[in-house]
């Protein structure tokens, strides 16, 4: 899928006059748009790493809890109750790998938010594929010929799960690196958007993908199953991940991480993430960095030290 | 001999007319049965298996009893224009479609309420339509039963007898 068909994909899960005036925006607008946000109340914004805007020519018309139950129809396959059932992710992942992130009255069961009573608004982000952006990194991410254990670090949206993909698919494929056999723990079905057995991204062709199963039973899963030589997972939140990560690096296999966060002192900040620094899980960090609108990234070493080009 | 046998045709006919009247009652209390077992399958499968509303329909489009199979089988066709059409349309247009179902305006309006609430709810507000549904419905299948057993014979007898007056009538 190009990224004007991901532009599409994404835009028909809109109400229809929206997906209309979404569908007919300049092709400026529509590269740059990253989401589709919908406020009850407030009229349909785009947003991009520039900021948020209203849709042009339609700031009068405000969305109503009608359009947010049409956008969870169409997205959920008219399977609310089977979607939202996954909600305790914090969004759902639609056919075509975009990522619908759900807010409103939380159902809290057994101490835990389980479900939305009342929706009040949502983030429609569109699945994007960006070959090549993991060639300036990846050499950068090897030593003596092996693959250091990785740790991607952005803020929410900063492009890390793209990233992912892009290295995941460099690295199985064998792109500028020796191939190896990549087993992906794919929880929330955002890495590869598996589709009747087969992954609607590009991630190469020596990759083992489970998905909607928790991280760290898939990975040891694939440990166990698939015999990966590297094993990636999208965003990290868990102690159990944590705990998975420690187990797969004794076992001889390169790891691949993403975790939300700007820099280092975000991560010393946080006591999960105390942890894998202390223990020096991860031999390299990719910061990702957003200015003016271009992302650039910054690799390091466990201790802080820049890896050169 | 041609008066006997136009006779013959008018007490065929006549009976023919209520027999008619009699089958369609059976046909409605059919369709009612088939529609509430349908139902409360789709229920199960919600309450054990969160089963997604494309995959439900299939399941009931192969395994209902006619004629609830063809409604689930026009309504699972009809998912294929979802984000045109609502859930909703496409279950309301099912209903008017499937002729076979043999609705009354009460069945009618019982089975075009659930369409507005499938696949929008959780699992538990689905499920609490369903069972309504299927409870309302099991109502107008005791009504409907005990219509064509006390009209059935009704019709059947008052359609012979009017064939047999014409026959008197025009012998």
């Amino acid at each position: 899928m190009d990224p004007e068909e991901r532009f599409q994909s994404a835009a028909a899960l809109l109400p229809v006059d929206l997906r209309r005036a979404v569908k007919a925006l300049p092709d400026s607008l529509r590269g740059r748009t990253e989401e589709f946000r919908l406020r009850i109340g407030q009229p349909l914004m785009l947003s991009s790493y520039w900021g948020e805007q209203p849709l042009p020519g339609f700031t009068e018309r405000k969305i109503a809890g009608r359009d947010l139950l049409d956008v969870l129809e169409i997205a959920s396959q008219a399977s609310a109750h089977t979607a939202l059932e996954h909600f305790k992710n914090g969004f759902l992942t639609v056919p075509g790998g975009h990522r619908l992130g759900l807010c409103g009255s939380g159902v809290v069961k057994d101490g835990a938010v389980c479900n939305l009573r009342q929706l009040s608004s949502m983030a429609l982000r569109i699945a994007r594929e960006v070959p090549g952006v993991a060639a300036p990194v990846l050499p950068r991410l090897f030593e003596h010929g092996r693959l250091q254990n990785t740790l991607l670090l952005s803020p929410p949206g900063g492009g890390k799960t793209t990233l992912l993909r892009d290295l995941i698919r460099c690295i199985s494929d064998g792109r500028g690196v020796p191939p190896l056999r990549v087993g992906v723990a794919d929880e929330r079905g955002e890495l590869a958007a598996m589709e009747h057995g087969q992954p609607q991204m590009e991630l190469g062709g020596r990759t083992d993908v489970m998905d909607g199963c928790p991280k760290a039973e898939a990975m040891l899963l694939l440990l166990r199953g698939m015999t990966p030589q590297v094993l990636a997972a999208d965003e990290i939140t868990a102690a159990a991940d944590i705990g998975a990560f420690e187990q797969a690096r004794g076992c001889g296999v390169a790891l691949l991480a993403t975790a939300h966060g700007r820099d280092l002192d975000d991560l010393s900040a946080r006591p999960l993430y105390r942890r894998l620094q202390n223990q020096k899980l991860f031999q390299r960090l990719v910061l990702i960095r957003a200015e003016r609108g271009i992302r650039h990234c910054q690799v390091l070493t466990a201790e802080g030290e820049e890896v050169p080009c | 001999m041609l008066k006997l046998l136009g006779a013959f045709l008018l007490a065929l006919g006549a009976s023919g007319l209520g027999f008619g009247a009699a089958a369609q009652l059976r046909a409605r209390v059919r369709a009612l049965r088939s529609l509430t077992g349908a139902l409360a399958q789709m229920e199960r499968e919600l309450s054990f298996r969160l089963t997604p509303t494309p995959q439900l329909f299939s399941q009931l489009a192969q395994q209902a009893q006619p004629p609830a199979d063809l409604f689930f089988a026009r309504c699972r066709d009809g998912l294929s224009e979802l984000g045109d059409k609502t859930l909703s349309e496409v279950w309301r247009e099912a209903l008017a479609e499937e002729s076979d179902l043999l609705l009354e305006p009460r069945t009618w309006q019982i089975m075009e309420s659930l369409g507005s609430v499938l696949g929008r709810f959780d699992a538990e507000q689905q499920q609490q339509a369903i069972r309504g549904c299927v409870e309302e419905l099991r109502l107008c299948l005791h009504q409907t039963e005990a219509d064509s057993t006390r009209l059935g014979r009704v019709y059947s007898t008052l359609g012979m007898g009017a064939g047999a007056l014409m026959v008197i009538l025009l012998l």
